[in-house]
C-alpha cells in the first residue's frame, strides 16, 4: 500500500482535541485521522442511500436524528 | 504497509497441532442473515395458518368434507389436508388454483397467502392478522365466522383485481 | 497484494503453497461462492438420504445461506473500512474474510472504547471441513486468516485487537486456538462476542502452547 504525506493545518484547540482523542483511543495521530476519515465515509454513504443517522439518550432512551452531514 | 504473513515452520507446526478441520464460521453479518431468516420463517407460517382457515371456512361454506373438496378441486387428499391444517407452507401453484377454483376464492389472493406471489402492499396483511384473529374453525359456521370468511374474501378479491391493475 | 503463504495439506499432513489476497473483488466473492454452493449442496442431500432430520442439517449448516453476493455490495460501495481477504489453492477459494476497520470498539473493560478489526464474516471453504466431507482437502486456512487480521490491526495501529461474533459451532477455535475472550453478554442473536487483546494478539502471532487469557 503506497501512502501519500501531507500537511495538516490545524488550530491548537483542534490539535488539542487530535492529541486527546488520539490519547483516549491508543491511536497515534495518522491513525486517528484516517480512523475519522472511514467513519465520515461510511455515514456518508448510507445517508446517501437514504439512511438516517440517531444518537440514543443512554438514561432516558430518547432518540435523536443527527443531522451534521 | 503490506501484511506480512509468517511461513515460519516452527510456528505453523505449532498452530497445526490443534487443526481439527472443525467449523470457524463468525461474523454479524450471519447474525443478521438468521435473523432475517427467523423473520421469514414467523411470516410463512402465519400466512399458512391463515391460509388453512380460509381454505377450512369455505370448504364448509360449501358444505364440502375434506374428501368432497380433493375430487372436486381434482388435488389429492394428502395435499387438502395439508393445506387444511396449516401444515402447507411451501403449497404448490397448481393446488392453490384449483382449490381457488372448487371454492370460489380469487387465485391470486390465495397465491399471495401460500407465498407464491410477493404481496403488493399492506392491506393484505393487516387483513390477514385480522382474519386471523376471528376465525376458529368449528363444526358449524358461525354467523361471526361467516362475516369474517366474507370480508377476508373481500379484501383478497380487492386486493387481487388492484393488483391486476397495477400490472398493465 | 498478493502473497505466497502455507497451509496444511491434509492428506499428507504437510505444509503446501497457497495465494494469500489481500484485495478480494466482489467478481471474486461470486467466484467463491460458484465454487462453494455446490458442494454444500450436494452434502445436505447426501444428509437428508442418510435419514437426519432437517433441523440436524441446519446445524451443521449453520453458515450454509451465506450469501458471497449480497456481501459484496458493500465492496461495491469502495468503503475505506471494508476490506476483503482470500486464501487461494489451485484456482479454487479455501477462505474468505470481510474485515470492518470502523465502527466497532474493544468491549474488554481494559481496552474499552478502543477501536479493534471486527471480522464481519469469516469462512473456510466447505471441502476443508470434516462435518461436510470425510476428507477435508486443507487445515490453517482459518488461522492464516485470523492472522492476517491481527497483523492488519498492528499495521492500522490497533495493537491486535480484534472482535468477532462466534457461531456457536465455532466457539472452540476462537477460544483455544485463536485465544480470543468470550464476553457472552456482548453477544448477539444467540452468537457470543470474542476479543483479542493486545497480549492475546502477541501470544498468537509468536505461537506455542496455547493458555487462555480471560478478563
Amino acid at each position: 500500500m503506497i501512502k501519500k504525506t501531507m500537511t495538516l493545518n490545524l488550530t491548537s484547540a483542534e490539535m488539542k482535541v487530535l492529541e486527546e482523542l488520539a490519547r483516549r483511543k491508543d491511536l497515534t495521530k495518522t491513525a486517528l485521522i484516517r480512523q475519522a476519515l472511514r467513519l465520515y465515509q461510511m455515514i456518508e454513504v448510507r445517508m446517501e442511500r437514504g439512511e438516517k443517522l440517531y444518537m440514543e439518550d443512554g438514561l432516558e432512551k430518547k432518540k435523536s436524528e443527527l443531522v451534521i452531514l | 504497509m503490506a501484511i506480512q504473513m509468517n511461513n515460519d515452520v516452527v510456528w505453523l507446526k505449532q498452530m497445526a497441532e490443534d487443526e481439527d478441520y472443525g467449523f470457524i464460521s463468525a461474523g454479524g453479518l450471519y447474525a443478521r442473515r438468521l435473523d432475517e431468516q427467523q423473520q421469514e420463517m414467523k411470516q410463512s407460517n402465519k400466512n399458512s395458518c391463515v391460509l388453512g382457515q380460509l381454505v377450512e371456512l369455505a370448504r364448509r361454506r360449501k358444505g364440502m368434507s375434506p374428501l368432497d373438496l380433493s375430487k372436486a378441486a381434482q388435488v389429492g387428499l394428502s395435499e387438502v389436508l395439508e393445506v387444511l391444517s396449516g401444515q402447507a407452507t411451501e403449497p404448490k401453484p397448481r393446488v392453490l388454483f384449483m382449490l381457488s377454483q372448487a371454492l370460489d376464492l380469487p387465485a391470486e389472493g390465495l397465491m399471495e397467502l401460500g407465498g407464491l406471489m410477493e404481496s403488493r402492499d399492506k392491506h393484505l396483511e393487516e387483513a390477514v392478522v385480522r382474519f386471523a384473529a376471528q376465525s376458529k374453525p368449528t363444526a358449524k359456521l358461525s354467523r361471526s365466522e361467516k362475516e369474517a370468511l366474507e370480508e377476508f374474501v373481500k379484501v383478497l378479491a380487492r386486493h387481487s383485481d388492484r393488483g391486476r391493475c397495477s400490472d398493465k | 497484494m498478493n502473497q505466497r503463504i502455507l497451509i496444511l495439506e491434509q492428506k499428507t499432513k504437510k505444509f503446501t503453497e497457497a495465494t494469500f489476497h489481500e484485495e478480494v473483488s466482489a467478481d471474486q466473492l461470486s467466484e467463491a461462492e460458484a465454487q462453494w454452493k455446490p458442494v454444500r449442496k450436494a452434502a445436505v442431500n447426501r444428509m437428508l438420504h442418510s435419514g437426519k432430520s432437517p433441523t440436524e442439517i441446519h446445524t451443521l449448516f449453520q453458515h450454509a445461506h451465506w450469501d458471497w453476493l449480497k456481501k459484496a455490495k458493500a465492496l461495491q460501495d469502495g468503503l475505506l473500512a471494508i476490506k476483503c481477504f482470500g486464501i487461494e489453492k489451485a484456482g479454487r477459494w479455501q477462505g474468505l474474510m470481510m474485515l470492518q476497520l470502523a465502527g466497532y470498539c474493544a468491549k474488554l473493560e481494559a481496552s474499552r472504547g478502543k477501536p479493534l478489526v471486527y471480522i464481519e464474516f469469516l469462512e473456510t471453504a466447505p471441502w476443508n471441513l470434516r462435518d461436510i466431507v470425510d476428507e477435508p482437502m486443507y487445515g490453517l486456512v482459518g488461522t492464516r486468516l485470523i492472522e492476517a487480521a491481527i497483523r492488519l490491526s498492528i499495521i492500522e495501529g490497533f495493537h491486535g485487537r480484534v472482535g468477532l461474533l462466534a457461531l456457536p459451532k465455532a466457539e472452540q477455535f476462537y477460544e483455544k486456538r485463536c485465544r480470543m475472550v468470550r464476553i457472552e453478554k456482548a453477544g448477539h442473536y444467540g452468537m457470543a462476542w470474542y476479543e483479542l487483546t493486545q497480549e492475546g494478539a502477541a501470544a498468537f502471532l509468536k505461537g506455542g502452547k496455547h493458555g487462555n487469557t480471560n478478563e
